[in-house]
């Protein structure tokens, strides 16, 4: 599973490099700037430690779409960047189309089906509540729009699974290094 | 090289702790005993042999330490739930000791279903239920094994679980090994995580089998995905691709089973038993034949009885299993989801939990960003990549680490040579920045390519060191009369 030791381990080795590289740690920088760099730094280690899946790619295509950014991630993640980012480019196109698609079809279904018994409307109902949660959730899961239902429910399984690691391991971070300091 | 420096370290460091400190190594009693049992035991492993094994235990076991970790009750009650809804679709199966390669497993996975006396029954009629039911069970098994490696992308975890099933059956008494292997895993339960994969045999204690072995079998189908995690990490991205290929295959027959699965509950017992045999014995035969790859390339769906045999809705009823099967797992993974029915309420805990995540991430980076200032982190990501900076200083170092009877005093020399080094950072900051940034990149991405452990090793020393400051306050006195 993820959740191993190994794969928290590279997750932090990446975060520190990030912080390193966008010079997380310099007092040159306000107090919103660093924390973007080292949310930036935690979210591309997390998508790194992860590979492949359609979430990272997304998370990392909206980080680069700041051009400071950009510079920072391709520094960190070095050839895994090209792979991360690339398949996601063209994909917001199609779907859209096609969910106006869908939306058509699914309201002439829906007005010929009204006139029938009482539970189907019901299960309209339950399928109208369903799909507007789907669609906040695909606001949320990084790269969300682009996918269907079903990979939507695993790329979520695999997100939530992977910001649990990263709050895990920074919060770990953190009270080692506030250990460090409170003993000086 | 600063490998051997450190060794150089370990050994005086550790026979001197080993006088001093008898903790256990599994301790968990609580955070403060942790962090020094793994600190013994990382740095006797990585003075005597280096070995990744080793350290990857201690640091998931610092990873994973219960003072982060939700309660391990939790898990225990989610497994529970989920074997009892198991319990429910499996209908009581009987645990038939025929010689048939699925069946311990069946016996192995539906044990938790009956009462530990029917275990050793072996009648004419039990073994016809238990044919029938076998394939049942054999198919939830095969189900939950194969969506769990499925959701997370490994193709391994059918291989794997097979692969413990069937040391199951090579041992001399299928039940034994059962009971054994879910004694081995339990302590390990907590952790979340089995370090051991497959499960090595032991004397069983038959006592404790029904609540032994239902942990084990809500392990079973945790540890599927968790053992192949293991090794995904160093190959996650070959690995990818090719199950992302086998999802497919793997959900179809996946479907296969569980359509045969969910017949059976449903269609009266002497109906049943011819056709679920039948059918029940071909996805369990194909998988005798060859475990890792699907049999089928089209999806064989059977229509319930009483149900429209229509395209249509077979095609809507395999979507809402395929859906129904992820709201499943996914409310195993988000925290207290058990009772929630219906997909609405399940989506919206979903969404919140997500959402929850989301902002500790922003609120821990903020912490971090509180804390940076004070150049913790170029400290902690500098140490390692130092250490040839801090030669110097290091032989000094030795001679007090002689009389030192604490272990922890290793930790305050590690971050004494921070603080030199914090000077010297401060002196210098361009120039060791421009310096640093550099060499320390590709000198961490050469080592992780070339030297892999020991660069998991520096970090891991490196986070260790932090860790054993947070616990150092007990054994402060010790180490100030020791210098």
């Amino acid at each position: 599973m993820q959740l191993t030791s190994s794969f928290k381990l590279v997750f932090l080795k990446q975060m520190l490099r990030g912080f390193l590289l966008s010079d997380a740690s310099s007092n040159s920088m306000s107090f919103h700037e660093r924390k973007n760099a080292i949310k930036l730094s935690a979210d591309a280690a997390i998508a790194f430690a992860r590979g492949r899946t359609r979430w990272s790619q997304g998370l990392i295509t909206n980080l680069s779409k700041n051009e400071k950014n950009k510079e920072i991630l391709k520094s960190l993640l070095g050839r895994e960047y090209d792979n991360l980012r690339k398949p996601c480019g063209n994909s917001l196109k199609i779907p859209r189309s096609k969910k106006i698609l869908r939306r058509c079809l699914r309201m002439c279904s829906r007005r010929k089906k009204a006139g029938r018994a009482q539970h189907i409307c019901k299960s309209i109902l339950a399928k109208a509540l369903a799909k507007k949660r789907i669609q906040v959730l695909k606001k949320l899961v990084p790269g969300g729009e682009s996918m269907d239902g079903f990979s939507l429910l695993d790329e979520t399984l695999d997100y939530a699974m992977s910001l649990k690691a990263q709050v895990d391991v920074m919060r770990r971070l953190l009270k080692t290094s506030k250990a460090s300091l409170n003993i000086k | 090289m600063s490998g051997m420096e450190k060794e150089r370290f370990f050994v005086g460091n550790w026979q001197l702790a080993d006088a001093g400190l008898p903790l256990g190594v599994n301790s968990s009693s609580g955070a403060d005993q942790l962090p020094n049992s793994f600190v013994n035991l990382g740095w006797e492993h990585a003075m005597r042999q280096n070995s990744h094994a080793h350290i990857e235990s201690a640091l998931s076991s610092l990873v994973s330490s219960p003072s982060f970790n939700a309660p391990a009750g939790n898990d225990s009650v989610v497994i529970r739930e989920l074997i009892g809804r198991l319990g429910s679709i499996c209908n009581s199966g009987d645990a038939s000791p025929s010689s048939r390669y699925h069946s311990p497993r069946a016996s192995y996975y539906s044990t938790p279903l009956n009462s530990p006396p029917k275990l050793n029954i072996s009648g004419a009629d039990h073994q016809q239920q238990g044919m029938l039911v076998n394939p049942t069970a054999d198919a939830q098994f095969e189900l939950f094994a194969e969506s769990a490696a499925s959701k997370l992308g490994f193709a391994e975890a059918g291989k794997l679980s097979r692969v413990s099933s069937s040391q199951s059956l090579a041992a001399p008494s299928g039940k034994e090994v059962t009971v054994s292997d879910a004694v081995m895993e339990m302590p390990k339960f907590g952790r979340g995580r089995v370090s051991k994969w497959p499960p090595p045999e032991a004397s069983s204690a038959s006592g404790k089998l029904p609540a032994v072995v239902a942990e084990n079998n809500g392990r079973k189908r945790k540890a599927a995905p968790k053992g192949k995690g293991k090794a995904s990490p160093s190959s996650s991205l070959a690995m990818d691709p090719p199950p992302k290929e086998g999802n497919p295959d793997s959900k179809r027959r996946k479907q296969a089973e569980a359509s045969a699965a969910d017949r059976s509950p449903t269609v009266s017992k002497p109906k049943t038993e011819q056709n679920s045999s039948d059918d029940g014995q071909k996805p369990t035969e194909n998988d005798n034949a060859n475990p890792p790859e699907p049999p089928k390339d089209y999806i064989h769906v059977r229509a319930r009885r009483g149900q429209a045999t229509d395209g249509h809705s077979l095609a809507e009823r395999v979507r809402r299993e395929k859906i129904s099967e992820r709201m499943k797992l996914l409310q195993d993974l988000v925290p207290g989801c058990n009772k929630v029915t219906g997909k609405a309420v399940m989506l919206d805990e979903i969404i919140n939990y997500i959402q929850s995540l989301q902002r500790q991430v922003e609120f821990l980076s903020m912490k971090l960003a509180t804390l940076n200032p004070q150049l913790e982190f170029n400290m902690v990501c500098l140490l390692p990549k130092d250490m040839h900076q801090a030669d110097v200083p290091l032989p000094q170092q030795v001679f007090p680490l002689d009389t030192a009877t604490s272990p922890f005093s290793f930790a305050q020399q590690s971050l004494k040579i921070a603080e030199t080094n914090r000077f010297n950072t401060h002196a210098a900051k361009n120039q060791l920045d421009s310096s640093i940034q550099l060499p320390p990149i590709v000198g961490l991405t050469d080592a992780t390519n070339y030297l892999g452990n020991s660069d998991k090793d520096d970090l891991w020393y490196v986070i260790q060191t932090g860790f054993a400051r947070s616990q150092e306050a007990p054994f402060s006195p010790q180490t100030l009369r020791a210098e």
